[in-house]
């Protein structure tokens, strides 16, 4: 379970979050919703710290996140953006078990939870040994959720992660999300603006709209049943 | 090419002392500028790399006669030489350096930082690795340069492949002159050649090409 309390984050006079409450409940997909602006990249960093808060407080299972190392911390979450960022120089299976060894897993294990997560997000064992180069954009983020999951985490940070691919691969990938996520049983913060991927994955949904302010939190059926204003309406198109 | 058969050994012997002044600075030199581009902070980066562009300045002859009274060296020996093209390749190559880093995309950093890297391991892992074209390029340039600078070295008394120029200078011996330009230029090559090849070694990934399966 992930509780923002009162979460605000100033950039100088910039506002990019403002008092951001919400609680994301643990094993199921909560999709933060928003258009650009609206803060939702900025709270999904405080998860791993990579933005910390102004003021306010991020929990997870309790615990207030300002007193974990980041390191560590950044170790245990899982983490997936648009701009995959694998690296050009290791192979595909290189990738996964490099992040699975500096998390201080054995180069044995660490090689054997690779194959294991490269499989379950649907890659070839043929394209293990490739340059991510060599793949198509689908197939790299595949291997960009594989790598997010190399360290067996709870939490899954993902951040418009498919984003830049294809609307076919796009809604196979959302397809299999929703399987990883069952077998996996794993938390997972989403942050899209495209209403069809929201309303395709998400348990939980949360309308955000400018700097953090939420408009709307539920599931994607109370939300269509019962729109709570004209700014949720509009963006998911009712 | 008479002249070079009767004294190919002294050419060679020369020629074996020239490549060790030339790689001890270019190493220790761009050790120095690669670190220097990552320790030193971005806003210190400019001032840095114009007071390095101003030490380039200084003629290379002088900077040999002035080190032992800068620095307490001593006079003969090939030190002071050493040093000097350790300074030019820092100045030479901390820019390139500078520029290899900086083409890293922040993505992967971001990703990697993200995914539990520490500051050590995105050096290793990420920024050295992902910089490598870059820094091949400017080591190419370093290298080029030190080969020729290094020469000047003879007219200190230094002996290397700038010998030949010297001696066949004052001796009038055009055949001596013409080989010692000759063996600097295929030293210069063999630089240019040996860090192409280490450079497609540790870059693999361009090589195998963007062949989509």
């Amino acid at each position: 379970m992930i509780e923002f309390r009162h979460a605000t984050k100033n950039y100088g006079n910039v506002v990019a979050l403002h008092d951001f409450s919400a609680t994301i409940p643990s094993s199921k997909i909560t999709v933060l919703m928003g258009l650009s602006g609206s803060g939702k990249t900025t709270a999904i960093r405080m998860v791993n710290k990579m933005v910390l808060p102004t003021s306010g407080q991020v929990l997870i299972d309790g615990v207030d996140i300002a007193d974990r190392d980041e390191v560590p911390l950044r170790r245990s979450i899982g983490y997936v953006m648009q701009d995959i960022g694998l690296l050009p120089h290791k192979t595909v299976l290189q990738n996964v078990v490099l992040i699975a060894m500096i998390a201080g897993q054995s180069r044995e294990i660490a090689d054997r939870n690779a194959r294991e997560m490269l499989t379950l997000v649907g890659l070839d064992p043929a394209s293990f040994d490739r340059f991510p180069s060599q793949l198509s954009g689908g197939q790299q983020q595949r291997v960009g959720v594989a790598r997010a999951l190399a360290t067996k985490p709870n939490i899954l940070l993902m951040d418009e992660p498919f984003g830049a691919v294809d609307p076919i691969v796009r809604e196979e990938l959302q397809i299999e999300l929703c399987r990883i996520q069952r077998e996996l049983s794993l938390t997972i913060l989403f942050v899209t603006h495209d209403r069809h991927e929201a309303l395709t994955i998400a348990d939980q949904l949360i309308v955000m709209s400018d700097a953090g302010t939420i408009e709307q939190f539920g599931t994607p059926q109370e939300l269509n049943a019962t729109p709570a204003n004209d700014f949720v309406r509009k963006i998911l198109g009712l | 090419m008479d002249w070079l058969v009767a004294n190919w050994t002294f050419v060679a012997e020369l020629s074996l002392t020239h490549l060790g002044i030339v790689v001890v600075p270019v190493i220790i030199g761009s050790v120095i500028a690669i670190v220097g581009a990552r320790v030193v902070p971005a806003r210190w980066v400019p001032p840095t790399a114009g007071a390095l562009g101003a030490l380039y300045a200084i003629p290379s002859l002088a900077l040999f006669v002035a080190l032992p009274a800068l620095i307490g060296t001593d006079f003969i020996g090939p030190t002071n030489v050493v040093i000097a093209l350790s300074v030019y390749a820092v100045a030479s190559m901390f820019f390139s350096a500078h520029d290899a880093f900086n083409q890293v995309p922040q993505s992967t950093k971001t990703t990697a930082t993200a995914l539990g890297m520490n500051r050590t391991q995105l050096f290793f892992h990420v920024e050295l690795p992902m910089a490598i074209p870059g820094l091949i390029t400017g080591l190419r340039v370093v290298s080029a340069s030190t080969v020729s600078m290094a020469s000047i070295g003879a007219v200190v008394g230094v002996r290397n492949l700038g010998y030949l120029f010297v001696d066949g200078f004052q001796r009038r011996i055009p055949e001596e002159i013409i080989t010692g330009i000759g063996a600097v230029f295929v030293i210069a090559l063999a630089f240019d050649f040996g860090l192409w090849v280490i450079g497609r070694a540790l870059t693999p990934w361009r090589t195998r090409g963007d062949t989509r399966v």
